[in-house]
């Protein structure tokens, strides 16, 4: 459905999105994943037709956004990062103008409007003005302006941001059941969200994709070591010394340092298989130091976002430097 | 052209839900009829309305820039010019639609002062004919600046600047048809007499003349000021 290859976008002399190539197939729902100012937006914004791309090849459910604008802009469901929307119109009267915009049939309109307003939760709100209405509301009911002429493809840029945190679930679980039958691309910062409702995730960074695979992969591929979260009483320095000289054992980090009761925390590293587990409960038998908590730390997209960014950023700088110097 | 209904019914709607429509209608009204009873009625007691005119097209040139600082200002300040343009609707749509709102609207505004025309029938015996071709003028010289208010507004980020950048522009505009000599026969001067709108009016349709070369002139740049719109705003999506 969206196929973009070797894309790129300059605003001036500044490199927003730098030749960057990924696939959408029907029916998925993909995360785009990257810190503020990745260029997640910028590439929203292409293919929604909204700014032209500087070089690159963009197919939008067939068609090219440029060349093809009203054919792309009748496929795709965009709503834009800041929600924006008429404030002085009432919720009803601002839908029913987007769909007769969007060529909904003047006899379906009133039953589509209608539709949407349920399916996100506003229709108590249809008649009052947008401008009034909270931040929580007018996302939905950008939301709702997105699906109203049941486009097949759903742009969404940062769906939940500023919603309070029931509000999120709601947008959630809708976008979870819009993805059934429609190909949802989503942005976000927030990466529990993608590993929640994304299969498939693209992370983003400087302009370029540092990763890109199914989730539970991306969280696979970094799963090379175990990772414990040991509690326990008595003196830190000595405790730390003991689990730090287990065989097996890579790391230690003393996360929680004599807090109340005696307490301290590690988070041990140790090889995969090595039975790091086993030695650590006998260590602490061994020193009589009472086991308060044990705990696998998995590992998280957030430990593979972190990892991926940061190695770009480290990229991204040298090359700058050199570009600097040239 | 198909959503230039839909448009046009969205941008009269912003229009008359916004307590500027009102200021400017009232304004409108009253001042112009100030002069008129005062001036024309109470102590000239003449039959004759240039003057009135004169004073309305002085109004409507600081009005017209609050028809349309909103226009293309506003879609740019509060972003909505990107669910805008994400719709399946031209850029051309979108200005001709937004131009044709405006145009109503100043029907709209000069509709009541024809009560002026309507009391000086009644209590004088005043000659239709300059009556008629003034308003013409007037509504011509309103949708000029309208238009020239548009492409102002789509160059800009906020209604302030909107606004002043016209007004400015007018009144530049108009400057420019006083001080060129009117016996000045080099083709400069004559260019810069002409580009104008100043001697298109007065002394035009206000003596009753309705030349089709002055409506051709407001007819010709008020579309050149849409076109030029469509392209302002079009630019500023690809930078």
């Amino acid at each position: 459905m969206i196929e973009v290859e070797h894309l790129t976008k300059r605003y001036g002399n500044i490199l927003a999105v730098d030749d960057i190539s990924f696939g959408i197939e029907r029916g998925e729902v993909v995360g785009f994943l990257g810190p503020n100012g990745a260029g997640k937006s910028t590439v929203m914004r292409i293919l929604t037709s909204f700014i032209p791309a500087t070089s690159g090849k963009v197919r939008v459910a067939g068609f090219d956004p440029f060349w093809e604008s009203l054919q792309v802009r009748s496929n795709v469901g965009y709503l834009p990062e800041s929600v924006p929307l008429y404030r002085e119109m009432r919720v009803n009267e601002y839908l029913f103008h987007r769909a007769r915009l969007k060529g909904v049939a003047a006899c379906d309109r009133k039953h589509r409007v209608g539709e949407v307003l349920d399916q996100c939760g506003i229709t108590e709100v249809g008649r009052r003005v947008i401008g009034q209405l909270s931040k929580g509301y007018r996302q939905r009911v950008g939301l709702a302006d997105a699906l109203v002429n049941d486009p097949p493809i759903l742009v969404l840029d940062e769906p939940t941001v500023g919603l309070d945190p029931n509000q999120v679930r709601v947008v959630r679980e809708m976008v979870k059941s819009l993805g059934e039958r429609r190909t949802v691309l989503l942005s976000t910062h927030i990466l529990s969200e993608v590993e929640m409702i994304c299969p498939r995730v693209i992370i983003i960074s400087e302009g370029r994709i540092v990763a890109e695979d199914r989730t539970e992969n991306l969280t696979r591929s970094l799963d090379t070591s175990d990772r414990y979260f040991v509690q326990t009483r008595g003196s830190g320095e000595a405790i730390r010394a003991a689990l730090g000289s287990l065989p097996g054992v890579s790391r230690v980090d003393w996360q929680e340092k004599d807090a109340e009761g005696g307490l301290n925390g590690f988070l041990v590293d140790g090889a995969k298989d090595a039975g790091v587990r086993e030695k650590v409960l006998a260590t602490l038998t061994e020193n009589d130091w009472p086991l308060v908590q044990l705990a696998v730390r998995a590992p998280t997209l957030e430990d593979v976002f972190v990892n991926r960014t940061q190695t770009a950023d480290v990229v991204g700088h040298e090359a700058q430097a050199t570009e600097g110097e040239a | 052209m198909r959503n230039v209904a839909a448009l046009t019914k969205r941008e009269l709607t912003a229009y008359f839900l916004s307590p500027m429509a009102y200021i400017i209608l009232t304004v409108f009204v009253l001042v112009p009829g100030y002069i008129f009873y005062e001036f024309t009625i109470s102590r000239w007691r003449v039959a004759d309305m240039t003057v009135v005119i004169h004073f309305m097209s002085w109004v409507l040139l600081f009005i017209s820039p609050m028809l349309t600082m909103r226009l293309f200002a506003d879609e740019f300040e509060s972003g909505t010019i990107e669910t805008l343009m994400t719709a399946p609707v031209t850029t051309l749509e979108v200005v001709v639609s937004k131009y044709l709102a405006s145009l109503f609207f100043l029907l709209v505004t000069l509709v009541p002062t024809f009560i002026y025309a309507i009391v000086m029938f009644a209590i004088g015996d005043p000659d239709p004919g300059p009556i008629v071709s003034s308003y013409l003028g007037l509504y011509l010289l309103g949708a000029y600046f309208l238009a020239v208010g548009m492409a102002a507004s789509a160059c800009v980020r906020t209604q302030v600047s909107a606004a002043v950048i016209t007004i400015v522009l007018l009144l530049l505009l108009q400057i420019l048809g006083i001080i060129v000599p009117q016996d000045a026969v080099d083709p400069f001067s004559k260019a810069l007499r002409y580009a104008s709108y100043w001697n298109h009016f007065i002394g035009v349709f206000t003596k009753g003349i309705i030349d089709t070369r002055d409506v051709v002139y407001f007819v010709s740049t008020s579309l050149f000021c849409v076109f030029l719109t469509t392209v302002i705003v079009t630019v500023r999506r690809w930078r």
